[in-house]
């Protein structure tokens, strides 16, 4: 049986390593000082063939690719790492953006895909998801986030003991931002993992989900547990201790 | 219904009207024909009773009317073929010699020439009821002179002939109709091939060619192959136009995400009083990037060859999962979704554009109904396919406006002020349906708007 707790994001990205692909200066710039900031070591590289040389040579925890690079292109780098059993989380950057690249993408070997534009708190979010993925392999029968247990064999969910009754969709969703306690979800990424759909929802509609789950969550608690990250998405995670 | 299908071709009406042209030049060859024959045989008749008057009324300057009279007896006795009549008479109409009993009543004495069907139809003196051309000749003494033959075996003749020329008429028309419709068929069987392969080519998979079946170099082939290198030049061209669009996708959405993600990096926190204008610019980049993918997505669909992530999905697990993804939207609004869906619905197609489209509508629906009110979510399995409806009670759209609301950035002038949105939500419908090669269609929900969506069969 294994549990996962809230980890502090500047614990786990500590001396992790990323290596960046992508020829638009501005755009690796971007990226790399964002994924600094946030405790990230980043290597960069910008075209192709050096990107493939870096990306084989040297072990990093994840990769970051662009599609369309001069030299060799991302897809190419990241099926000649696959062939060559390279299995580097790998997420595929795209101007394009629709469900035939991402496919391409995805059975090029690449493990997630995000469109240009993007805001940063999406590709971190996203870039973590892959490095926890690639932490917790073993199966999973329960989750635990403070005082919230979940069984994934018996569909059950409480809070500090008292049982909570979730819809089924409800249940998919918390146990999503459970696994990924202590990380910022997207609202992209719940479309794809909770959902199964890639899509682009006109209004809002992840927000009244969230707010319905939030009710059953966190109303009888002095602690809420469901976030909302400003501008980036949700977390659950564990509530600070309460000063004094 | 094959056979039907042969006679409405087009090659078969072009080869019965040049038959309709080559019996009509035959008719006239073969009536030229018949009017020569008739024309020459009463010429040579004539010709025939002229020489034998000249020679009988040339013995009367060497022995008079007595030699007349002996060479008419001895052309009776002689075997001749045809066999012609004689009559010479005296001043006072008695018979001198001759084959005939007596001058025909109603021929005047000084008449020359008889023409056929004229005067001595029905001559029953002879014994026949034959008609008769004749030539009469009046001598110095009075006594006339009349030669004559009938000319029964030169119009059965000519009914046989007038038979033949009938009939080789009706043969050419019976021939010539099997001939077209021989020809068309063998025409259609290969532009049935080309028709289907050039359908294919129009619902998208512009790869496909048209298979050059007949290796000698035929018109035809020649015209399938000029048809195959204009595929390969649109091929080139929609290449080139989704090029442009990946080009303005990379070249311009880039600096706006640099620009949108620049007034992000500034901590909102220390601006104080222009905070409220900073978030206001985020947003308004947000909006200007989410128009521009949706621009892109449409056209990218439009371009047709998206079609790698199609694959056979149930409409109904989609429908419902739409419904499920709204209803907490609707819930808050006061609205119910009321679902009618059949158990299993399967069609080839790519699952995530038709959420995005069903979302589109049933946000529509949702946005526009008023509260308290329903949304219908139908599917159907209509003859020609699946059909789905989403029905509301709100404002509906004025029938005028029904197709135009499809165009990118159209909206409804009442929805303007009330409602955000950027007039490209069922552009994008429109797109994902003409994608799947379905139709989408607008109808009064009495009250409200009724959005049919019907999709071709399959899987």
């Amino acid at each position: 049986m294994q549990f996962i707790s809230a980890v502090r994001r500047s614990q786990g990205s500590d001396g992790m390593r990323i290596l960046v692909i992508e020829d638009d200066a501005s755009v690796l710039d971007y990226i790399s000082r964002g994924l600094r900031e946030s405790g990230f070591a980043v290597d960069q590289s910008a075209d192709g063939k050096d990107g493939l040389y870096k990306a084989s040579a040297e072990a990093y925890d994840a990769l970051v690719v662009d599609r369309m690079l001069p030299g060799v292109d991302g897809l190419t780098i990241v099926r000649t790492l696959r062939g060559a059993e390279n299995h580097t989380p790998a997420l595929i950057l795209s101007a394009l953006g629709e469900v035939d690249d991402r496919v391409k993408g995805l059975r090029a070997g690449g493990d997630d895909y995000l469109v240009k534009p993007f805001a940063f708190a999406e590709l971190l979010a996203r870039i973590e998801a892959l490095l926890r993925r690639k932490e917790s392999a073993g199966p999973v029968t329960r989750l635990r986030v403070a005082d919230l247990e979940m069984d994934l064999l018996s569909h059950k969910v409480a809070r500090a003991g008292k049982s909570l009754n979730l819809q089924p969709r409800e249940f998919r969703l918390l146990e999503y931002l459970m696994k990924h306690a202590g990380q910022v979800v997207t609202r992209t990424m719940l479309l794809e993992n909770v959902w199964d759909y890639h899509f682009d929802p006109q209004t809002n509609v992840i927000d009244v989900h969230i707010s319905r789950l939030r009710q059953k969550l966190d109303k009888e608690f002095e602690r809420p547990l469901l976030k909302t990250v400003r501008g980036a998405g949700y977390m659950l995670e564990e509530p600070e201790p309460v000063a004094g | 219904m094959k056979l039907l299908r042969i006679f409405r071709t087009s090659l078969f009406r072009y080869t019965l009207n040049y038959m309709v042209g080559v019996s009509l030049a035959v008719f006239v060859v073969l009536a030229l024909v018949y009017g020569s024959y008739t024309l020459g045989f009463f010429r040579e008749l004539n010709s025939l009773i002229a020489r034998e008057t000249s020679a009988i009324a040339s013995r009367n300057a060497s022995g008079g009317i007595p030699a007349v009279s002996a060479s008419i007896a001895e052309r009776i006795q002689a075997p001749t073929f045809p066999r012609l009549f004689y009559l010479l008479v005296d001043a006072r109409g008695e018979k001198l010699a001759g084959n005939l009993a007596r001058w025909p009543e109603r021929l005047g004495p000084a008449e020359d020439w008889i023409g056929p069907g004229v005067a001595i139809r029905q001559w029953t003196e002879t014994g026949f009821r034959f008609e008769f051309v004749g030539s009469t000749t009046v001598f110095a003494g009075g006594e006339r002179l009349l030669v004559a033959r009938h000319y029964q075996d030169i119009t059965e003749y000519l009914r046989l002939t007038l038979t033949v020329v009938t009939q080789s008429m009706l043969a050419t028309i019976v021939l010539g109709s099997i001939g077209a419709a021989l020809l068309a068929l063998l025409m259609e069987r290969r532009i049935v091939g080309v028709n289907r392969s050039i359908a294919g080519i129009l619902s998208g998979d512009l790869a496909q060619r048209i298979p050059v079946v007949n290796v000698n170099d035929d018109d035809f082939a020649r015209l399938i192959v000029n048809f195959n290198h204009m595929l390969d030049r649109i091929e080139q061209l929609m290449e080139g136009v989704k090029q442009l669009s990946d080009n303005i996708a990379h070249d311009l959405r880039t600096p706006l995400t640099r620009l949108r993600n620049g007034l992000a990096s500034v901590e909102l926190d220390e601006l104080g009083e222009q905070r409220g204008t900073v978030a206001g610019l985020i947003e308004e980049a947000d909006a200007l990037l989410a128009t521009f993918s949706a621009l892109l997505r449409i056209a990218q669909i439009e371009s047709g060859n998206r079609r790698a992530a199609f694959a056979p999905n149930d409409l109904s697990t989609i429908l419902a999962d739409v419904c499920e993804f709204y209803e907490p939207l609707a819930a808050d609004r006061g609205l119910q979704i009321r679902m009618r869906l059949v158990p299993s619905c399967r069609a080839i197609c790519d699952r995530d554009l038709l959420f995005q489209a069903f979302a589109n509508l049933l946000d529509n629906a949702i946005k526009y109904s008023p509260p308290g009110g329903d949304v219908d979510v139908v599917i159907e399995e209509g003859a020609a396919g699946p059909e789905v409806v989403f029905a509301d009670q709100g404002p509906g759209i004025p029938a005028a406006e029904r197709q135009k609301v499809f165009q990118r950035f159209y909206r409804v002038e009442e929805s303007r002020s009330g409602h955000p949105g950027n007039g490209l939500g069922l552009s994008l419908v429109q797109a994902v349906v003409t994608l799947h090669g379905g139709r989408v269609s607008l109808s009064d929900n009495a009250p409200g708007l009724r959005v049919s969506v019907t999709l071709p069969r399959g899987g």
